[in-house]
């Protein structure tokens, strides 16, 4: 049990590490790029015009403004203390606290998420053992030319193919926004199709691997059902590492939302990071950066965690 | 039924038994169109009066808003895109092998360096960190594909120094450290052979990833600046004109589709005739 423990911790401090050098890499990425922070700000920001230029005196109000005389390690460690304790500065386009935005945008990534995860794994694991059974037939290879094309399918055009057709052609659903069910479907889709591709491959592999296996073999041997077999005996050892690969995705679907969310115009952390990049309104795009990074850390702790529990031959610690 | 079905049943199995078959045709025709490119209309040649025509015979893929020839735009990113990838995929398998030989060798302070940064770098969406470089960095071709080398050298490290630690214990590496060769020689004569195998793999699959990240930057605005053919750019272009001129959006998706697919059938194919053993699906 201790053990357990202090691999927790183990992985919780890693994740810690994890997050702050993010959040160095980026700040430092952001204020050694080219061109001055306060100059693209009175540009891009206040005054809205690529060929501006800003006085001295401008430019001096918008650093005291936004604290930018200190040079950019004494900025970080100003703001790292200040992220420690809640506060992750204000956006320099709206003023608000970066912090709050992200939290109002929380809850539709979440949304869009949890949907794309729950319709993957139902397009996913009725394909994977379908195909397993079915090993070698045309409903095998069918399955597995499902997921050799969806894993090839930039999920940014596939949106624009469902846009097309299903908004623009039958008109049966919006093209973007969000706010009601017709909303979340097309979005939930395109992020669903791409992981169940891997899903589906990840189902059939490990089913396979499991129904070749002695007990199954035993099983088999003493006449049991082949369909109990399959749904009672295999299928629920072949799920551990489908559970895995789902969980990773799950953090990875932080990613795959900046874009689905700016194709559909969906109000979620991901829109929020791409606007933020367009802008260079920096404290947000650090807010959500580490935002992400922590998120992110954490599943993949859950999933190693839960790995560990579903599957009692892993042993903590390695 | 039975006929019919017999049919598409054999040709299905033959079709996907051969599927690295597939990938290579794909392949060579995407090469051909590279090479044939110069015959094309002009990528860039904008003719105001003819936008937003629909295929045909003239115009095989339709024009754009500003009546550029879709097709010809196509090919010619075909050559953007295919060289870029190529160039990201070589950097990022040269800087990260040549970190996890010397990594793996030496162990110690520089190992426990690399391991860090590997596992910071793993333990974060790839796209979200290329984002925040070409943020920082500024949009452009240049500055994607150096964003995506920046990211792409971390797997090739990794497995490269798994197979070194391993390699480095064999005998023959102790018998030839007893007959006096110097560490570079050791390294690239005697090392480097036995733990190319699985990065070449790796190579083959990250291809169809660089094309796919280096279309998504595109797509997001940060990649390629118009007016250079890029088919994330391309789609990002056709975007606004969806309702408009489909064939601005469905036919470079459709190029971009092919060269993964192809991509990943041949990383597919090299892997089980490369290291059979091996059970990684894909890459990421």
């Amino acid at each position: 049990m201790s053990n357990t423990i202090e691999y927790v911790l183990k992985r919780l401090l890693m994740a810690i590490l994890v997050v702050i050098a993010t959040s160095a890499l980026t700040f430092y990425l952001l204020s050694a790029s080219p061109g001055d922070t306060a100059e693209i700000i009175i540009k891009k920001v206040l005054v809205g015009e690529e060929e501006y230029n800003p006085t001295k005196s401008e430019i001096q109000t918008v650093k005291d403004v936004f604290g930018l005389n200190d040079p950019a390690i004494i900025c970080y460690l100003k703001w790292l203390w200040k992220a420690v304790h809640g506060d992750f500065g204000n956006s320099y386009v709206s003023g608000l606290p970066v912090f709050n935005e992200i939290l109002v945008r929380l809850p539709a990534t979440a949304l869009l998420a949890i949907s794309s995860t729950i319709l993957s794994i139902m397009i996913a694991i009725p394909l994977g053992v379908l195909s397993a059974a079915k090993q070698n037939t045309v409903v095998d290879y069918a399955c597995l030319a499902y997921s050799a094309f969806f894993i090839a399918i930039p999920n940014f055009w596939f949106a624009l193919i469902l846009i097309l057709i299903f908004s623009l052609y039958l008109g049966i659903l919006p093209v973007a926004g969000f706010g009601s069910f017709a909303h979340l479907i097309l979005p939930s889709i395109t992020l669903a199709t791409s992981m169940s591709a891997i899903t589906t491959r990840l189902t059939r592999s490990s089913l396979l691997e499991v129904l070749s296996q002695d007990f199954i073999v035993t099983a088999r041997a003493k006449g049991l059902n082949e369909n109990i077999i399959l749904y009672k005996h295999a299928l629920r050892n072949a799920l551990i590492p489908v559970i895995t690969i789902v969980g990773i995705q799950m953090g990875h679907l932080l990613s795959g939302t900046v874009i689905v969310e700016t194709v559909f115009g969906w109000p979620g952390i991901g829109k929020l990071l791409a606007d933020s990049i367009e802008v260079r309104d920096i404290p947000m795009i650090q807010g959500c950066v580490v935002f992400i990074a922590a998120m992110f850390s954490i599943v993949n702790l859950l999933v190693d965690l839960s790995y560990r529990f579903l599957d009692p031959r892993v042993k903590y610690g390695d | 039924m039975g006929i019919d079905a017999n049919i598409s049943f054999n040709f299905m199995r033959r079709y996907l038994k051969n599927n690295t078959i597939f990938g290579l045709a794909i392949l060579l025709f995407l090469i051909a169109t590279v090479i044939l490119s110069p015959l094309t209309a002009d990528p860039t040649k904008i003719d105001l009066q003819n936008n937003l025509q629909p295929p045909s015979l003239k115009h095989m893929f339709g024009t754009d808003n500003l009546g550029r020839d879709v097709f010809a735009r196509i090919v010619h990113a075909a050559k953007v895109d295919l060289t870029i990838s190529l160039v990201i995929v070589g950097l990022s398998a040269v800087i990260g092998i040549a970190i996890g030989l010397i990594s793996g060798y030496y162990g110690g302070i520089i190992d426990k360096i690399t391991v860090c940064l590997i596992d910071i770098f793993l333990a974060l969406p790839e796209l979200i960190l290329a984002l925040v470089i070409v943020g920082a960095l500024g949009p452009g071709l240049l500055n994607s594909a150096l964003a995506l080398v920046a990211l792409g050298w971390v797997r090739y490290a990794r497995i490269v120094r798994g197979s070194v630690m391993s390699v480095k214990e064999r005998q023959f590496i102790e018998v030839s450290k007893a007959v006096g060769i110097d560490d570079f020689n050791l390294i690239v004569k005697h090392i480097l052979p036995n733990v190319v195998t699985p990065a070449i793999t790796l190579a083959m699959l990250h291809l169809g990833h660089a094309v796919l990240s280096l279309a998504s930057l595109g797509f997001l605005g940060l990649g390629a600046q118009p007016p250079t053919p890029e088919w994330g750019t391309m789609l990002n272009e056709g975007r606004v004109y969806l309702r408009e001129a489909w064939w601005m959006s469905v036919f470079p998706g459709l190029a971009i589709m092919l060269t993964v697919l192809s991509f990943t059938l041949l990383g597919d194919g090299l892997r089980d005739v490369l290291d059979p053993k091996s059970r990684r699906l894909v890459y990421g």
